[in-house]
């Protein structure tokens, strides 16, 4: 009787385990990677089975039962609709770059994983302190989130803090940009477009001058060297 | 008149670009230049020394030698992959068979001596710990299967729980029985769930100088031992459970017991102050960075170790044990020593209730380990995942010629 009892203790310990698994979930996971050429989002969507249907539904926007890439498409623009960003408190724009749809058929199951890339091509000009805010508000009424920043690859900029919401739907970052790689640049760039312009028109007004005095010898109509010459 | 004022504007202009370059320019561009080259993670090869037949690695070569003379042409010719086969190094997942399809040689399809060799090869390679994780590990899936399975789903899926053939009793012995499938998915997919149902590849051949490595896997494991030389490294790794307590011959088996008590332990260990400091004021649902994400860092987070007193930091060494002591004891200790070493740059991360009973995920991350602990919903279902950034399938190992 004891050993029966336990036995179904377990059973039932591993139907909760059934029931409480994130089946019934949209997980959203979202990586943040600052660059110095700009910021890149990759969001990974796992539609738990219970839930599947109910996304496959709001890709194959035609109901025909077949998503098609278009769909994927404008499924992914949608997505990018309800994802926000900003930096330093302005508001800063995303393009999706990539986008990664499984089968349909996985999907229904709640096997598969949609990855959508953003990108904000926004260098970071200025040197010092920064804050970068990031949130999803894709299917709040499913979602399971999680948001992390990535380790920069590179040591000009270091993330000194991460602060989230209890449900990880949105991230504050506060990171450095090492002042070396940054003020500088577009200062100097500036500068030397100038002197490459005044570089280059000097040399063309000396080559203008070098014309003119070689040109009798370049065996020019006569026509062409008299107007050079009554110039 | 003309002309030399052309000529001194050039000069001029010159002269200015020569003063930008030596200060802008310089600074700016070598500096970009030395950050690509100096990376934030550097992963410089480690030379590492050839192995003896006597160490280690020797064993586990011979072991994987007479694994290897068990099989036909066939048989080998399926379970061996290249070393620099990169595709059939990062196929391992959490997933069951149904979802995840692995290659290399099933379990089930092995004879029984040929399953002892492989149960053997594991023996070598791991710890006494560590290889018995493992079993009770394929166990669990065994009971699993046996029970139904952890994927309902509506009408339309597999067969019935406990539906596989040959369904051995609970405490069978490895090989003595397909547990069952799960009910599978809407569409029908068969979800199955066994102690047959893990899979064995050798990448590379066995051998004292060159590397190679072991992959083990099924549903809820994941074991990846690359070998070179003497160095033995088991990242990254994928140890979970589902059930996470179960009866096995009369015995409470609990695959991941001593990872969710020591995590308690820990946490319960640390004042209110530095509790504070690693308890993450939002919630973690899933791994960060599980199966399929390789290569990626993320920012660490909670209390930095060195915060810890002398009996806390051992209550936190207690707990990578779980992960890296699943290897050899000779290649964990030396991987002890180097997270130990990194004792400043790593930090201990909590989230949710402290109360031992509940369910609380928590992360260990240093230069070269993370460790993930996170409960799927609940006590019963939890996955982990341990991984070396710089490290992963041997990246940085080379062996002395």
């Amino acid at each position: 009787m004891k050993r029966l009892l336990l036995s179904l203790l377990i059973l039932c310990a591993v139907r909760i385990t059934t029931a409480a698994h994130v089946l019934d979930q949209y997980l959203q996971v979202a990586q943040i990677a600052l660059r110095p050429e700009g910021v890149r989002i990759e969001l990974r969507l796992i539609p738990g089975v219970q839930v599947s249907e109910r996304i496959c539904a709001l890709i194959d926007a035609d109901g025909d039962g077949q998503i098609t890439t278009a769909e994927e498409q404008t499924y992914a623009r949608r997505v990018l609709q309800d994802i926000a960003l900003t930096l330093n408190g302005l508001d800063t724009p995303l393009t999706l770059s990539k986008t990664q749809f499984p089968a349909k058929q996985e999907m229904r199951e709640g096997l598969g994983t949609i990855r959508l890339t953003f990108v904000a091509a926004s260098t970071f000009d200025a040197a010092g302190y920064q804050q970068l805010h990031f949130r999803n508000s894709h299917q709040p009424e499913l979602g399971a989130y999680l948001v992390n920043a990535l380790v920069p690859e590179t040591s000009e900029i270091k993330i000194s803090e991460q602060a989230r919401d209890p449900l990880q739907r949105e991230v504050r970052l506060s990171f450095q940009i090492t002042p070396v790689n940054t003020g500088w640049q577009p200062g100097w760039k500036s500068m030397l477009m100038v002197c490459l312009c005044l570089l280059l028109f000097f040399s063309h007004r000396l080559a203008s001058n070098k014309a003119w005095q070689f040109r009798p010898n370049r065996g020019k109509s006569a026509e062409s060297e008299a107007t050079v010459h009554s110039s | 008149m003309k002309r030399k004022v052309i000529i001194t504007g050039l000069l001029l202009s010159m002269l200015f670009l020569c003063g930008l370059a030596s200060a802008g320019w310089v600074l700016g561009l070598t500096a970009t230049q030395q950050t690509q080259k100096i990376p934030t993670k550097p992963a410089s090869p480690l030379s590492v020394d050839a192995a003896k037949d006597s160490d280690t690695t020797g064993k586990t070569v011979a072991a994987a030698k007479a694994f290897l003379a068990t099989l036909d042409d066939a048989g080998r010719a399926k379970v061996s992959f290249a070393f620099d086969n990169q595709e059939q190094k990062a196929k391992w997942s959490n997933f069951p068979t149904g979802i995840f399809q692995r290659n290399g040689l099933r379990m089930g399809d092995l004879k029984p001596a040929q399953r002892e060799a492989v149960f053997n090869l594991l023996a070598v390679a791991l710890s006494k710990q560590g290889f018995q994780k493992v079993k009770d590990i394929m166990e669990g899936d065994e009971f699993l299967g046996k029970n139904g399975g952890g994927f309902g789903g509506p009408p339309g899926g597999g067969a019935p729980p406990g539906a596989g053939p040959g369904g051995a009793p609970p405490g069978a012995g490895p090989g003595g029985g397909q547990g069952g499938r799960g009910p599978g998915g809407p569409g029908g997919r068969r979800l199955v769930f066994s102690r047959d149902e893990y899979y064995l590849a050798l990448l590379g051949a066995p051998s004292l100088t060159e590397p190679w490595m072991i992959q083990f896997g099924g549903h809820h494991l994941a074991i990846n031992v690359t070998i070179a030389g003497k160095a033995n490294v088991l990242t990254p790794s994928l140890p979970a459970a589902q059930p996470a307590t179960f009866k096995l011959n009369g015995e409470t088996v609990r695959p991941l017991g001593d990872e969710y008590d020591k995590g308690f332990a820990l946490i319960n260990a640390l004042n209110a102050e530095q509790q504070k400091q690693a308890i993450l004021p939002y919630q973690v649902r899933n791994l960060v960075l599980g199966a399929g994400e390789d290569g990626k860092t993320i920012v660490p987070e909670g209390i930095k170790v060195s915060a810890l007193n002398q009996a806390q930091q051992e209550k936190l060494w207690d707990v990578v044990y779980e992960w890296v002591g699943t290897l050899n004891e000779e290649a964990a200790a030396a991987k002890m020593a180097e997270i130990k070493a990194n004792l400043n740059e790593t930090y201990f991360a909590w989230s949710g209730p402290t109360t031992k009973g509940s369910t609380a995920y928590y992360r260990v991350q240093g230069p070269t380990m993370l460790i993930e602990f996170s409960p799927q919903g609940d006590t019963e279902h939890i996955h982990t995942i341990y991984r070396d950034p710089t490290n992963d399938y041997g990246a940085r190992l080379v062996v002395k010629k």
